[in-house]
């Protein structure tokens, strides 16, 4: 069901370099369960992800998943990679649904790496989520460094 | 668009960190690592560390109606809940936050704007979340774009 990646986290950011990329990370398909588990754990029982009746009657093609959950495994994807204390700053646009049966791949590809006043590195990272049939998800932007 | 919006009252409340919630978003997250999070091992190093992805949903179980600042205007008849979309979330982290930890949560409605295509009229609610520890420390920022989409024709 999902790849957790080959990556070790832990790398320094100087290392890394403009067009340095996150080993991508397959994720799907998505299914009800994932997302009533989801819910549970947030509390949001939105009947969009799970009443496939309601999201129809709706003019919707089926149920679909909480941005969140697409979100959620892209931070945790970008900590595993880097390391728990790298993320400094994450924003996500998103773009498109996620339908059940949507197999996702979550990809990072750094765009820039700087130095601030305080001599700390940091990267930014374009990001991606795109499913199968091509569709781009959810966009976004990381930055990492080292954190106190 | 109603600038009377706000004025609404910023929403505070109180976010224990729990090792186990932790643990049940890593496993909803399909995060197969068992070491995370860890549990707090009593010492100086690692307790869990605090998913980002629990921060955006936890007034649904802190707050005190339990409801996030979105659903509180949906409830109050100031957003039809049915027309939402998510639209952008962004997260500024100032240092990491860990089970054990309170945290104090002050969500406020920052900003409202409307934006017309050829069929809709799209208004925007942009909130701001800031978490800081008790002692007021700044733990994390979070930035949340909801859009209510109406479609001209429905007017």
């Amino acid at each position: 069901m999902t790849d957790r990646g080959s990556a070790v986290a832990g790398f320094r950011i100087a290392d890394l370099a403009v067009g340095s990329a996150m080993p991508p990370r397959r994720v799907g398909p998505v299914t009800q369960e994932h997302l009533v588990r989801y819910a549970g754990a947030g509390g949001d029982f939105n009947p969009f992800h799970y009443d496939s009746a309601l999201v129809q009657s709706r003019g919707f093609k089926g149920v679909f998943a909480q941005g969140l959950f697409t979100a959620g495994i892209l931070g945790q994807t970008l900590l595993a990679w880097a390391g728990e204390n790298m993320l400094r700053r994450l924003r996500v646009r998103f773009a498109e649904p996620v339908w059940l049966g949507d197999t996702l791949t979550f990809c990072a590809v750094v765009d820039r790496v700087s130095t601030d006043d305080n001599a700390l590195t940091q990267a930014d990272l374009r990001c991606t989520v795109t499913s199968e049939d091509g569709r781009q998800v959810l966009t976004g932007a990381a930055t990492l460094g080292a954190s106190r | 668009m109603d600038q009377d919006l706000l004025k609404q009252a910023p929403t505070e409340f109180v976010f224990p960190v729990e090792w186990g919630k932790c643990r049940e978003f890593a496993l909803a997250l399909l995060d197969s690592d068992p070491a995370s999070p860890k549990p707090d091992d009593g010492g100086d190093d690692p307790a869990a560390l605090l998913m980002p992805a629990i921060m955006p949903v936890c007034a649904f179980r802190y707050s005190q109606d339990g409801l996030p600042a979105i659903l509180r205007l949906a409830q109050a008849g100031l957003v039809d809940r049915s027309r939402l979309v998510q639209g952008e979330v962004e997260f500024e982290f100032h240092r990491r936050a860990w089970s054990g930890e309170q945290l104090s949560v002050t969500e406020k409605l920052a900003k409202v704007y409307d934006k017309e295509t050829s069929k809709e009229v799209l208004r925007f609610f942009e909130f701001e979340t800031a978490f800081r520890s008790l002692d007021g420390e700044p733990v994390c920022m979070i930035r949340t774009v909801n859009i209510e989409r109406r479609r001209k024709d429905d007017d």
